[in-house]
């Protein structure tokens, strides 16, 4: 994972890639996320097409990597179809990165507003909100804890380290030997 | 999560990673749908229509679009790992290269019998 993210970073570093990736999370990761979701609601192409109000081969086409570039209205009616959210937001490159390796086609679901009422996942944002605590979610799964307990790992890292030693410079006394002048902070 | 599906490229007997000579061929834009599509599909355990075809002779395709071009890849699996063989390109009736399924099967069979050997698909 490690080698494939440095691969992925160094491409990154390429505007044109950027552009090319950032088209590349619409055609072709939109198509395995309803691929993902058609498996997980038990549908058919013919019944998202009917839910949807579109045609069999128009999401046909959808479900085919790289095919098309789907529009926001098409979306939209894709998630109406699921009784799901649909998020368009401007983000960093290092959110989107962590999004896409994040995904697995396997198991991606999103659940119905229905489903997340019956579960009382409102209730909960209404507590935490009230608490002043903002989850963070990233596709559905509350990743606050796994957040903070990597910042506190850094912290405890951090503070381990040795002190910073700046304005180090050597020095070649008459004596011969070298030695350090520099301030510790 | 399960573990990644390996994916191997087919090097020649003079050392040159063939999938890696094909990949460097596409335009930029080309080479991040390729990117996205084999990252989803290292993913999922079964590799089934539309993005995988299976052709006879042991050797299949993973498929995928870049607008109205379809770019496949011929390869074949053995204990768990795919090995990609040849990439190619689909338009309009128009296969390039022409030769891509002979191709491939002389591949498979160097791979086999040790003529030609594999590294993993890191592109």
């Amino acid at each position: 994972m490690k080698s494939t993210i440095s691969k992925l970073l160094s491409k990154l570093r390429n505007p044109e890639y950027r552009k090319a990736y950032v088209a590349s999370q619409i055609s072709v990761g939109i198509p395995f996320q309803i691929r993902s979701l058609l498996k997980s609601h038990g549908l058919t192409q013919e019944q998202l097409a009917k839910q949807a109000n579109m045609l069999q081969p128009r999401i046909s086409k959808l479900l085919n990597p790289g095919a098309m570039e789907p529009n926001i209205r098409t979306l939209r009616r894709i998630a109406e179809a699921f009784d799901c959210g649909l998020m368009v937001r401007f983000v960093p490159f290092s959110e989107l990165v962590l999004r896409s390796e994040r995904f697995d086609p396997e198991s991606f679901t999103v659940q119905t507003f229905e489903q997340e009422d019956s579960k009382g996942r409102f209730k909960q944002i209404e507590s935490h909100l009230a608490n002043g605590a903002i989850p963070i979610l990233i596709d559905g799964t509350n990743i606050t804890t796994e957040v903070n307990q990597q910042a506190t790992a850094e912290t405890d890292r951090l503070e381990s380290l040795p002190p910073l030693r700046e304005n180090i410079s050597l020095t070649q006394p008459r004596g011969g030997n070298l030695t350090h002048v520099g301030t510790a902070q | 999560m399960a573990e990644p599906r390996q994916i191997r490229c087919y090097v020649s007997p003079v050392g040159r990673n063939k999938i890696a000579d094909w990949y460097g061929g596409l335009p930029v834009r080309e080479q991040a749908l390729t990117d996205e599509f084999i990252k989803n599909q290292r993913k999922i355990q079964s590799w089934e229509m539309p993005d995988y075809r299976r052709l006879g002779d042991g050797i299949g395709e993973l498929r995928w679009f870049a607008g109205k071009k379809q770019h496949r890849l011929l390869g074949f699996s053995q204990k768990r790992v795919w090995y990609a063989l040849i990439g190619y390109m689909h338009k309009q009736q128009v296969y390039k290269p022409t030769d891509c399924l002979d191709t491939a099967k002389k591949r498979k069979a160097m791979i086999l019998n040790g003529e030609a050997s594999s590294e993993e698909y890191d592109l």
